[in-house]
């Protein structure tokens, strides 16, 4: 049986790519604002470590 | 995540989806992207076009009777994202509280199919975990599982 990613391997080959696309609408107001929010919210912040932790702790808490 | 999407189109860096919802609103133009935030760190954002080539409505809004649709066909961006952004964080936000409620509610019901290729974070207070049902998370974080 395919995993999902499989199926989606197959589903890109599928997929149209449209040159036009690439950049379009970064610089709409309604995306600017959600990428802002995106910023300010991991600003002075290490999510990947943070993710870490929360990994390891996982980890440890099924040993 | 079921099986039926809208089909997609993408930009070359695999960073821009657009896609059209038909209901009984007619067509709509739908617009996913994934906004480099920091290194490796992406955010989730969709909209509308409406009408305006430069500005964008947030997405649900348009109540155009296929939402489970609409949302199958943004999770599915994300198999073509991570297969080439392998490494990278996703975060995604609902811009208000009733559709940041509509993505919990989905992420829910597809979590076992979720977890079988992602590993799905919740942010409580501030703080992520690993996504439980039925909490109140006031965003998401998702990255693919190495394998």
């Amino acid at each position: 049986m395919k995993s999902n990613f499989e199926e989606v391997k197959l589903m890109t080959a599928n997929i149209k790519i449209n040159k036009a696309l690439t950049n379009k609408y970064k610089d709409s107001k309604l995306f600017s604002e959600k990428l802002n929010w995106a910023k300010e919210h991991f600003k002075d912040r290490d999510i990947f470590k943070e993710i870490q932790e929360i990994e390891l702790l996982e980890k440890n808490t099924k040993e | 995540m079921g099986k039926e999407k809208y089909t997609v189109e993408a930009g070359e860096d695999l960073l821009t989806y657009t896609f059209y919802s038909d209901g009984p609103k007619g067509r709509i133009l739908k617009i996913v992207l994934y906004q480099l935030v920091s290194k490796d760190l992406y955010n989730l954002a969709f909209g509308d076009a409406n009408g305006n080539q430069h500005e964008f409505d947030d997405f649900v809004r348009s109540d155009n009777g296929d939402t489970e649709l609409v949302l199958a066909t943004v999770a599915s961006t994300l198999y073509n994202f991570f297969e080439h952004y392998n490494g990278a964080l996703v975060v995604a936000k609902g811009s208000t509280h009733s559709r940041t409620r509509l993505y919990r509610r989905y992420l829910n019901t597809f979590l076992d199919t979720i977890n079988k290729d992602f590993i799905l974070y919740g942010e409580l207070e501030g703080k992520f975990e690993r996504f439980k049902k039925g909490l109140n998370y006031q965003s998401f974080l998702i990255t693919k599982i190495e394998k």
